[in-house]
């Protein structure tokens, strides 16, 4: 217990005197210099589990729904058109072009980077005119909705580090994703359902492996983790009350646990008790909000017909982008998908078709269904990997097949929603689209973009951790206004 | 070659002003017999103040004719600086007789305070007439109030720029063309007769001309030291062109694409950075209604931190609102801005309240059982910008209630009976309206 002590201080000597004296200094002083200040904050309960003063400005979005493609896409196969390549096909890269950029151990040794120009024509779609891959044919349809910035890059090299660095803003683990900090900043506005929720596709052929510390809140309070809803016939494991209880037992035994924690709470003053009860809370009202949320019986069949024929498999990724429009429209605030079959290193050719095939038409369907009920208004939605992959082929090129290695130096993703400009494109690689050549966006610039448009100022959204304050974005990012409208 | 000689006036002007104000010192402060026993030291000093001196004063004569320096401010400082010669001859002739030690020191004083005078002239000139006061005229508001839509165009904008490039010399309505830069009242007041500013026409007006010819052009100004910058330039001519307005703010401007990507590369003043609902003013929502509607199941926030703005969401999806629910609402109605009853079974009769709500801009209503009565409800709703009708029964009968919201911009009306005609004629209506109706599938 001795080493517990400090929790059981609620306020130390140190800081009671820090509290009291700079307190009321700071207080005179903020009356001082603006005596509106001190009248202009009106006592707001904040949502549930919302921090007070914020959003720091009036929102351009209200939720997200991340279509996080793991393994990493290739941009320059699905968005990022370079005709140029043609010239170079099987020739070594150029070395002024490969510069001094990282690469993986799997490629670094090979004695010719041979310069694979895409195998698939590109065609421009919407009134935007917007290049979109052969490969994407129903997100071409959707191409004057999206905002397209081929300019991304990242530091990370291989899939761990590097989502993990989208994910939470370090490479390192042990920092909350975006989604925490957006559900410990501004709350959920559905009591019944968590503020975080993950969808995972199910069954893809080859994935890398997604840890759980993707969607962990870090250190921030736990409630903000992401709940993870699994595929198939029970989305959370022991919602349904045990044989002979019924939901009044439960009540109940929630009560008494409640004044249990409590009793604990008073002697070690630990705010992870909260976060548990917190918790417990929640999971009893998930007891009838999530069956309800997660049921597609209701939906007709048009609605299918619109995110393709897997959107009836449970656990694919179109059931699951279906899922993500019936949680938004239940206002949950952070929505994330993870699709995993991205990691081309060798056959790409071979594999694309398929991994588009189950990607593409439910990421254009769910633009075109949120559009419809007004949705889109105020959602952002965000598709894209955790790197780009390489323009020279990793291995040998033959007749039938290639892969390409990971490339931290450029990507692309698109994001579609409520303040940003449609059917735009933003950014451009130079012709071998290995190195960005206009208009960079760092991860970090990225995640500030996204906070921004939810009326934070990453800036300013912390957290006290071990002597210092942290932030997503930690000592970084721009937001990059030039997307904005 | 001797413009060159010119350049090192400068540097020159140090030499005696240090010699002269050390043997100054010595001649003021030490003893008389101290100064009788070196006055051969004195000797050499002076002469050696002297003749650096005369090498200041050469290559000073040489710098004025240079530049444009400010007349009266040259003068001075050329004519107290050869008296400083006449003042070391005085001393060297005085460092020849012992005894009676006052005129000597009198005459040091004066040379001490000649030579202050003179090199506080000579600052005046190459830093500026206020270059002691920098910290007074110092444009401080730039910084502090970085620019926004009611920033002043050519009072907080264009002449601080022209103060901080152009003052050095124009600061006499007499001199220097007439350009009067003491003040934003002398400068639209110094009418110097050319066309200095062509309103409307920045290539025909002088004050844009000069400052954007060829760096070597005779005309360009300023005569010496950097150019304007490129933004400078560009502001000026933006102004030039807006007609040389006075006392107008950004926000007086008419909207032009030119002007927002002007704004937005100078200033990085952006439309998207603008806060749509910043304008609107209410009265802060009485905390016991703000707990009342919190306790009633509704999630309540500020729209944004810094406004009394509600935006208002029921926690639970999918459950209808009771008489107490929708009074809790209404004790807010000024305050509401933003309110979400998406799939809580509203009724023709519920929007009876809801149309009370005056100062909505947006509303979400979609997934109820909503009729064409009830939308004439909505008629009051003036300021809406949002509204999502979406999975109602409402059909062609209410378009003109639809039509008559004027500052709608978004309107959702799928899975309705709104047929295709309705809203073609609503968008002729209303052209600024953005109508989605039912989906289009691939």
């Amino acid at each position: 217990m001795h080493q517990c002590n400090h929790y059981r201080r609620a306020h130390s000597r140190r800081e009671f005197l820090a509290k009291t004296a700079l307190g009321l200094g700071s207080f005179a002083f903020a009356g001082l210099l603006d005596p509106q200040s001190l009248k202009a904050n009106i006592p707001f309960k904040p949502a549930p589990g919302a921090l007070g003063g914020l959003p720091h400005f009036t929102p351009r979005v209200k939720r997200v729904i991340y279509l996080f493609q793991s393994g990493a896409p290739s941009q320059v196969d699905l968005f990022d058109h370079k005709p140029q390549l043609m010239k170079y096909q099987g020739q070594d890269l150029p070395a002024s072009i490969r510069g001094t950029q990282r690469q993986t151990g799997m490629s670094a040794g090979q004695k010719i980077f041979p310069v694979v120009p895409s195998p698939y024509s590109f065609k421009a779609s919407g009134r935007s005119g917007t290049l979109f891959s052969e490969m994407l044919p129903y997100t071409a349809q959707v191409a004057d909705e999206l905002t397209i910035i081929r300019s991304m890059y990242t530091e990370a090299i291989n899939h761990d580090p590097a989502a993990t660095f989208v994910q939470t803003g370090s490479q390192q683990p042990g920092r909350p994703s975006i989604g925490s900090w957006v559900s410990y900043g501004l709350g959920g506005e559905n009591e019944n359902l968590p503020a975080f929720i993950v969808l995972l596709s199910r069954n893809t052929s080859s994935g890398q492996p997604l840890y759980d510390r993707l969607w962990g809140n870090g250190f921030l309070p736990s409630q903000h983790q992401g709940v993870k809803f699994r595929a198939g016939k029970d989305p959370v494991l022991y919602l349904d009350n045990p044989a002979g209880m019924d939901g009044t037992d439960r009540r109940r035994q929630l009560d008494y646990l409640n004044e249990l924690q409590k009793v604990q709470q008073q002697q070690v003053q630990d705010p992870e008790i909260e976060a548990k009860i917190a918790q417990y809370e929640m999971a009893f009202r998930m007891q009838t909000s999530v069956p309800e949320a997660l049921d597609l019986k209701g939906e007709p069949d048009y609605i299918f017909d619109l995110y393709g024929p897997d959107s009836r498999k449970p656990g694919t990724f179109a059931a699951n982008c279906l899922l993500a429009r019936r949680l938004a429209e239940r206002n949950v605030r952070f929505i994330q998908l993870y699709h995993q079959d991205w990691d081309h290193h060798g056959g790409l050719p071979q594999a694309m078709p398929d991994v588009c095939r189950a990607t593409d038409q439910p990421s254009a369907a769910l633009v075109r269904d949120l559009k419809q009920r007004g949705l889109l208004e105020d959602t952002l939605v965000i598709w894209g990997g955790e790197f780009g992959r390489t323009t020279y082929s990793q291995g040998k090129v033959t007749a039938e097949t290639f892969g390409r290695d990971h490339h931290p130096g450029c990507y692309s993703i698109w994001m579609a929603g409520g303040g940003l400009k449609k059917g735009f494109s933003y950014g451009s690689t130079d012709d071998f689209c290995f190195n960005v050549a206009e208009n960079g966006v760092h991860i970090h610039d990225f995640q500030a973009t996204l906070m921004h448009l939810l009326g934070i100022d990453h800036e300013k959204l912390n957290y006290k951790y071990e002597g210092r304050r942290f932030r997503l974005t930690d000592v970084h990012g721009k937001v990059v206004h030039d997307i904005l409208s | 070659m001797m413009d060159w000689f010119g350049r090192f006036h400068p540097l020159l002007v140090h030499l005696p002003v240090g010699i002269l104000v050390l043997a100054c010192l010595a001649g003021l402060v030490l003893p008389k017999e101290k100064i009788n026993t070196y006055l051969g030291v004195f000797r050499i000093v002076y002469f050696s103040g002297l003749f650096f001196s005369i090498l200041a004063v050469l290559s000073g004569l040489n710098l004025a004719g240079q530049g444009t320096y400010d007349e009266v401010n040259l003068s001075q400082h050329k004519w107290s600086g050869i008296s400083i010669m006449a003042l070391c001859l005085l001393l060297i002739w005085q460092s020849r007789l012992s005894g009676s030690k006052t005129l000597f020191r009198l005459i040091n004083g004066l040379t001490l305070m000649i030579l202050t005078l003179t090199g506080h002239l000579g600052g005046s000139m190459t830093h500026g007439p206020d270059y002691l006061s920098v910290q007074k005229d110092e444009p401080e508001g730039r910084e502090k109030n970085p620019v926004n839509d009611s920033t002043l165009i050519l009072e907080e904008l264009v002449f601080p720029v022209l103060q901080a490039r152009c003052l050095r010399c124009h600061q006499d309505s007499a001199r220097n063309g007439g350009l009067d830069l003491r003040s934003v009242e002398s400068f639209l007041s110094s009418n110097p007769g050319d066309p200095v500013i062509e309103a409307g026409d920045a290539v025909k007006s002088e004050l844009f001309k000069r400052v954007a010819l060829p760096a070597h052009h005779p005309n360009f100004m300023p005569p010496n030291g950097l150019g304007l910058s490129y933004s400078e330039i560009r502001l000026l001519e933006w102004w030039i062109n807006l007609g040389a307005p006075s006392n107008k703010r950004i926000a007086d401007l008419p909207e032009s694409a030119e002007t927002d990507a002007f704004l937005k590369n100078q200033f990085g003043l952006r439309s998207s950075s603008i806060d749509p609902l910043a304008g609107i003013r209410v009265d802060p929502a009485s905390p016991a209604a703000l707990e009342t509607l919190d306790k009633l199941g509704f999630a309540v926030r500020p729209v944004s931190s810094g406004l009394h703005l509600l935006d208002v969401v029921p926690k639970k999806s999918n459950e209808a609102l009771n008489a107490e629910q929708w009074n809790a609402l209404l004790a807010l109605k000024d305050q509401v801005a933003w309110l979400n009853l998406a799939g809580t079974h509203l009724n023709d009769q519920s929007l009876s309240y809801v149309g009370q709500m005056t100062n909505l801009r947006k509303l979400r209503l979609e997934r109820n059982q909503i009729g064409d009565q009830g939308i004439k409800n909505l008629e009051s709703l003036v300021h809406l910008e949002y509204l999502n009708l979406y999975g109602n029964g409402i059909s062609d009968a209410c378009i003109n209630s639809l039509a008559a919201l004027k500052k709608l911009k978004e309107l959702y009306l799928g899975e309705t009976a709104i047929t295709d005609k309705g809203i073609q004629t609503l968008k002729e209506k209303n052209p600024g309206m953005e109508v989605i109706g039912d989906i289009e599938l691939w």
